[in-house]
Formats: structure tokens, C-alpha cells, sequence
């Protein structure tokens, strides 16, 4: 029976949570980031023997969310966004301005190209370097330079809103 | 942009995923791995025939040069025009697919090799070994996500004869789709408030009036997208062009006829400026008779470049690697 083995069950199991957060940023919705990460995992495991023996298996698996998470945005680009999907999280004790903040913010990430909010997903919430993020996103420093630059240009304006609304 | 924003970022987002569980189904992925496996052995068996290596046509200049470009004075930039309509007349290449194997530098570090299969259909594979690209192939790991795929056919409409500046502008917004709204936000006092509103009906307000206008075009966003379509479409002599007649259309950049380890190579540099800080700088060389991209640095100017991709490219047929 073909069955996961122990250090990838062990890998995924501790990388799974981490990696979930970080697509429901990517695509604004917890049921697809559920999908992106299982798919994720698939690719990886099916070339586990090779990952594993690499330096970084994490820097494979967050080429593969990213990917998975362009492509789905790429085939569904004429549908709403995932910025008008509904918030699935209840309201906090918060109350209802903390689930707006959320959702504001969370559209405004999905205003961003692609490219921008992977870099800032990288970059702010999985905490990379710009070279790491370069490495994941295969692309130069460079580039992660000027897409953290305009996506935070872009973000900068929600911030502002927050301040107004305070 | 302040660290102070970035720090303020970081824990927004991180608030924003708040604590949400979750379990990978193990069953079912091992389940598709299984059903993946017993169709790379199908496709294995029916082209029993095959050999693993790689039947590459290869095209010329093929190893790439680092950095030891001997400068010379600057050319004008219809430099590149010129060499655009000499490979825009090049017959279409033979094999369906481009391998670009790249090996980055970073300073005190091991290089790092990577190696990518762009299939002109505009599937694309991606290895860490390029003898692992023959494996993805024959499972169908296609990793393509449509990014490259605009920038290759701007760059293609581009060596047709479709105007330079309007392709440069399309090519501004490649990784947008048409019809998506444009990332850039007006800053609040752009947007008139109606009186009387409460700080949160003010947000309310001002986000739900974002334009979703034009995007603002730069010239780095030319850049960055233009050298995505021309590494993804290194194979193709009309995308080389294309790319050529576009990056030809930057006031910034500069363009030098150089000599890099004995072959003639054209060296081409653009600033980031505005977006990035400090006087980045990076600079793209290609092969001065064909164009194909040889090597890449990016660092501050007058420094030691802070990374270097080169680049090996070879067109390849996908039936061969079967």
C-alpha cells in the first residue's frame, strides 16, 4: 500500500498550518487555501525522495503554493475576486470593526498582482529575506526589490485609511 | 518605505490568519501521488524507446559569460533595434520547448543551479537538477501559471511589427489582466469626503472610490516584465526581438557593445529607479548575434553585484524527453 512516510508526515504535519496561512493570503479564501495546500503537499510528495535530500524543501513547497495559487487567480481571473468572497470568520469580541479591518485589508492584498502579494506574503508574513523570497519566487532580488516597493506603495494607502479611521 | 510600515504589515497579516487549524488528509495525497506514479509508469512503458537525456538542439553560445565584460563606450539604444529586425527574420527553431538552466551567485555563498522547461504551448516545468526536467515531464508536472505566458506573446506581437511604445505600455501590464482593477490606489486627500462621515464610513468611503483606472506605467515594470518574457522565451528568435525592440523604447537603460570571455556580447543597464533605493542597478547580457541572455547582476552601483544569474539555453523537443 502506498502510504506517506514518516519524515514526510512529520514534515507536512509541522509545515501544514504555516503554509495554510500563508495561502489564504494568496488567494483570499480558507476553503480554496485548503485546496492549494493539499495540492502543494501532492507535488511535493511525489517527488519527496528528491526534496528531501535538497538544502531547503521549504523553498520547493512555497514555489508550488505560489504557483498553485497564480494559476488558480490566472483560470478564474473573470470571476469575482477573492476579494468578494465574504469574510468566513465570525465576528470577535472585537467587534465588527476588527472583522472590516480584516477584510479591508485582505482586499487590498488581493488588489495586488500576483507577483507583489507573493512577495509581500513571503516577505512580511513568512518573514524572508529578499534573497529567499528571490529564490522562491525564481526570480531576481531586484524584482522582489521594486514589487516590495510598489505592493507596500499600494498598501500604504490602506494604512493611511486606518489612521483616518481611527 | 518605513520599517515602520513593514512592522505594522507583518502584524497585520499575521492577525489577519489569526489561529486557523489545519490538518493535511494524508490519505488523499497519497492517493493522487499513487494515481500520478501509475501514470508516469504508463507514459514510461509506452516510449520504452526513449532515453532520458536530452536531445537538445543546442543554439549557440551556450555557456555564459559571468562579468568579465570589457566596457567600451556606450551605443545608442537602435542598437538593438537593428539586431530586433535581423532576428526577427530567422526561421522558427527547431523543438517545442526552451530549457534555461540557471546558476545564481550570491557573494560567500555556493552557487545555486535551477533548471526550467518553458514548452511553447506554454507549459512549464521546473527542476532544481535540469536531469530531473525528463521526470517532470513524462508525469506532466506542469508548474505553468500563465505568468511568463503575456509577456511572451507581447513580446512576440512586438517582432511582428506591432508598435514599440504600445507594446511597451502592454507589456507595463502583463502581469495584470485586462479588466482587473489597477493596483494603484489614490492617497486619501486625492478622494473628496462627503461631510459628516465617521472615521470608519470615511474608510468605507475612500476604498470603495478607488479608481480602477489605467495603470500607472513605468519604466521598470518594462523592464522586469520584458526580461521575464525574454528568459521564458530565450528559444524563440521572434521573442528575443520582440523583447529587444521593447526594452529599446526605455530612455534609461544604456547599451554597450562588449566582449564577455571572447564572445561579442551586448551589455544592457537599467537603474530601479524610482522603486528601489539606493542606486540599483542591473544590468542583462546577451549574445550581440542572437540575443540569447547569457547573464544577469543586480547591486548597487559601483559595488560588487549582490547576485548573478547566468544562463544556459537549449531548445529541446518534449517527445524526446518521453
Amino acid at each position: 500500500m502506498h502510504v506517506v512516510t514518516d519524515d514526510f508526515h512529520e514534515y507536512a504535519t509541522r509545515r501544514a498550518e504555516p503554509l495554510h496561512r500563508a495561502a489564504y493570503l494568496l488567494c483570499g479564501d480558507w476553503h480554496l487555501a485548503d485546496d492549494l495546500v493539499q495540492e502543494a503537499l501532492v507535488k511535493t510528495f511525489r517527488h519527496w525522495n528528491r526534496v528531501r535530500r535538497t538544502d531547503n524543501p521549504d523553498a520547493y513547497v512555497r514555489r508550488i503554493l505560489v504557483n498553485e495559487a497564480n494559476r488558480h487567480w490566472r483560470r478564474n481571473r473573470l470571476r469575482p475576486g477573492p476579494a468578494a468572497y465574504p469574510a468566513d470568520e465570525p465576528a470577535t469580541a472585537d467587534g465588527v470593526g476588527l472583522v472590516n479591518d480584516r477584510l479591508a485589508l485582505l482586499q487590498a492584498l488581493q488588489r495586488l498582482a500576483p507577483r507583489q502579494r507573493a512577495t509581500v506574503v513571503l516577505r512580511f508574513f513568512e518573514g524572508l529575506s529578499e534573497r529567499e523570497t528571490a529564490d522562491a519566487l525564481g526570480c531576481s532580488e531586484g524584482t522582489v526589490k521594486s514589487q516590495t516597493s510598489r505592493a507596500l506603495r499600494t498598501l500604504s494607502t490602506f494604512f493611511e485609511l486606518e489612521e483616518i479611521a481611527r | 518605505m518605513s520599517t515602520q510600515m513593514e512592522e505594522r504589515l507583518a502584524a497585520a497579516l499575521h492577525d489577519l490568519t489569526g489561529d486557523h487549524p489545519y490538518v493535511p488528509d494524508f490519505d488523499v495525497i497519497a492517493r493522487r501521488a499513487r494515481r500520478s506514479a501509475r501514470r508516469e509508469v504508463l507514459v514510461r512503458g509506452g516510449a520504452s524507446v526513449s532515453a532520458l537525456a536530452v536531445a537538445a538542439a543546442a543554439i549557440g553560445l551556450a555557456t555564459a559569460g559571468g562579468g568579465s565584460a570589457g566596457p567600451v563606450p556606450p551605443v545608442p539604444a537602435d542598437r538593438l533595434d537593428q539586431l530586433a529586425v535581423t532576428l526577427a527574420a530567422d526561421p522558427a527553431p527547431a523543438g517545442d520547448a526552451t530549457e534555461v538552466v540557471r546558476t545564481t551567485s550570491y557573494p560567500g555563498q555556493s552557487p545555486t543551479r535551477g533548471a526550467d522547461l518553458y514548452a511553447d504551448d506554454g507549459r512549464y516545468f521546473y527542476s532544481q537538477d535540469p536531469a530531473g526536467l525528463a521526470a517532470e515531464v513524462r508525469s506532466d508536472d506542469n508548474v505553468a501559471n500563465g505568468v511568463f505566458g503575456r509577456e511572451v506573446s507581447i513580446a512576440k506581437r512586438a517582432a511582428a511589427g506591432s508598435d514599440a511604445d504600445t507594446a511597451a505600455r502592454q507589456m507595463a501590464a502583463a502581469a495584470l489582466d485586462p479588466g482587473t482593477a489597477s493596483t494603484f490606489v489614490p492617497s486619501p486627500p486625492s478622494v473628496p469626503l462627503p461631510p459628516g462621515l465617521s472615521g470608519a464610513q470615511a474608510k468605507a468611503y475612500l476604498l470603495a472610490h478607488a479608481p480602477s483606472g489605467p495603470v500607472v506605467v513605468d519604466d521598470n515594470d518594462i523592464w522586469v516584465n520584458a526580461l521575464d518574457a525574454l528568459v521564458a522565451g530565450a528559444g524563440q528568435p521572434q521573442v528575443r526581438a520582440g523583447v529587444l525592440r521593447i526594452l529599446s523604447t526605455l530612455p534609461g537603460i544604456t547599451v554597450t557593445d562588449t566582449t564577455t570571455e571572447g564572445i561579442p556580447t551586448v551589455t544592457i543597464s537599467a537603474t530601479g529607479t524610482p522603486d528601489t533605493a539606493g542606486g540599483y542597478r542591473e544590468t542583462l547580457v546577451i549574445g550581440a548575434a542572437n540575443a540569447l541572455p547569457l547573464a544577469f547582476t543586480g547591486g548597487n552601483v559601483g559595488a560588487a553585484p549582490s547576485v548573478t544569474v547566468t544562463y544556459h539555453v537549449s531548445r529541446v523537443t518534449l517527445a524526446d524527453l518521453h
